[in-house]
């Protein structure tokens, strides 16, 4: 089954890289080159150009604005769930917070803190952070109380209470959190790069949008993707198929 | 542990009623049963023993101080799923690396040390109830509490649950407080039944299985002990379980 799903999904991209490669050659124009010219530049990028440079720029910004979303929002997250009365006080400014377009908050952001690092961090941070806490305050909402009155009963330790049976109930909502969060952080980083920062993928991409180099645009986001693609496969996937293996 | 006496004048939930003056005493190695109709109190009451609920008027006298040390073995097992059968033992206990002997011994009683990888969701029904009888005793309790541990079982796998609980009671010294809406269970299991109106819960009829600890020359039978409280006090018995037939092992537990 598993082999049979993968071929099909070879089967589908390589219809999808012919189709591109079949269309990019009959209409000749620079604004759609094929995957091939599209590779070519990713390596030019990649061996003469900034490109690795560019990328660690913008993954050093996604990590920064990943971690305080995700600290913060599970914070605000499990107050919310946990005591009603926060809840209440916090519910419709969290709500603003889901609602306002991000970028609002990025130009908002710039305006009030100035063109600064600081300032692109946490645009990206205040945008996600909302998400994580209305996802983190589902899950400590669905805890199973009975399971905690077995702590409670055998009087456990707090921190191995929270260790064993808190935490692992909420993974999978934390897991759905960080999973989301860094397919919307990256994104958003790459809006505060081309609004305000003068390195990063997303300068560079403001850049090629300038000479309306549309290869280099399809490369870039080529590399971006594939080093996202690799973060989801190699660290996220992992780590949740180890936190859940006793479901199996 | 010398025992602890529980005097609770009343248990209300809202408007509603759910135990009153109701008084009884655990001694250290007793075997009680609580039996009553569903919706008694029962489980009311156990979390009031245990801790878990501290709102009622009444008090829980340690006799030697206390608080003693209280475990529970709820209706459902209760297991964490994400931790091993070893794990799930390891996180009640104080210092589980200093007592790894004490959790072969038990996981070796069970008849689990060679699923004790297992994660709970790997294991049967009966299996599930038999760890979390373990968990229970992994801190050597001086009062264990079960809360109708043997239902939803079918019988073979209730009937071995119920001879693990009579040998570990046996072998460790535990005061056991058994709740029940079935006299067979209790019957086969007790000393001593402390039988409960339906709410608010008080004690209506008190009944001791093994006088030998009274009088050694007296030991009651417990199918004329159950046939006896059918034909005479069947007013106590309304809303109980009784399974017919039954042969019981034993009148002597200890």
């Amino acid at each position: 089954m598993l082999q049979g799903s993968n071929w099909g999904r070879w089967l589908f991209l390589s219809v999808f890289l012919c189709i591109w490669q079949i269309a990019a050659y009959l209409l000749e124009s620079n604004q759609l080159p094929g995957p091939l010219a599209v590779l070519q530049s990713l390596w030019s990028h990649l061996t003469e150009g900034d490109l690795l440079v560019s990328i660690a720029v913008t993954l050093r910004r996604v990590i920064l604005a990943f971690t305080i979303a995700m600290l913060a929002g599970i914070l605000v997250g499990f107050l919310m769930g946990r005591f009603p009365l926060i809840d209440t006080i916090l519910d419709g400014v969290l709500i603003m917070g889901l609602n306002i377009p991000a970028l609002v908050v990025i130009i908002l952001c710039y305006v009030w803190f100035g063109l600064v690092e600081a300032a692109a961090v946490a645009a990206v941070a205040i945008n996600k952070m909302p998400l994580v806490a209305v996802t983190v305050r589902e899950g400590v909402r669905a805890i199973d109380h009975q399971l905690l009155q077995v702590g409670e009963v055998f009087r456990v330790p707090l921190l191995r209470r929270l260790i064993h049976i808190y935490l692992p109930q909420l993974y999978p909502y934390l897991m759905a959190a960080a999973r989301s969060g860094l397919s919307l952080i990256w994104k958003i980083v790459l809006v505060v790069e081309l609004l305000g920062r003068s390195d990063g993928v997303g300068f560079q991409l403001n850049t090629f949008f300038q000479f309306f180099d549309i290869t280099s645009i399809l490369a870039y986001t080529l590399a971006f993707v594939f080093v996202i693609y690799s973060i989801e496969s190699l660290l996220m996937r992992p780590l949740e198929n180890h936190l859940t293996r006793w479901r199996s | 542990m010398n025992g602890c006496r529980v005097k609770i004048k009343d248990k209300s939930f809202g408007e509603m009623s759910v135990i009153q003056n109701l008084e009884f005493e655990i001694l250290s190695d007793a075997f009680i049963s609580l039996v009553g109709p569903s919706g008694a109190g029962k489980s009311t009451l156990l979390n009031i023993l245990s801790g878990l609920d501290a709102e009622f008027n009444g008090s829980l006298e340690w006799v030697d101080g206390g608080p003693g040390c209280v475990s529970y073995v709820f209706q459902d097992p209760r297991l964490m799923p994400w931790l091993s059968v070893r794990e799930n033992i390891e996180l009640v206990m104080k210092d589980a690396n200093d007592d790894s002997s004490w959790i072969d011994h038990l996981l070796h009683r069970i008849e689990l040390n060679e699923r004790a990888d297992a994660f709970p969701g790997q294991l049967s029904g009966g299996m599930q109830r038999r760890v979390a009888l373990a968990r229970a005793m992994a801190i050597k309790p001086d009062i264990l509490l079960l809360d109708e541990p043997f239902s939803s079982l079918d019988a073979p796998t209730a009937a071995s649950l119920r001879e693990l609980v009579l040998d570990l009671w046996r072998d460790h010294s535990s005061a056991v407080v058994l709740v029940t809406h079935n006299l067979n269970e209790a019957v086969e299991l007790a000393d001593q039944i402390l039988f409960l109106s339906k709410g608010p819960a008080s004690i209506i009829h008190q009944e001791t299985l093994n006088p030998s600890r009274i009088d050694p020359d007296v030991v009651r039978d417990p199918d004329n002990l159950t046939r006896d409280l059918l034909n005479c006090q069947p007013e106590i018995l309304s809303g109980i379980a009784v399974v017919d037939g039954r042969n019981y092992k034993s009148a002597n537990k200890r």
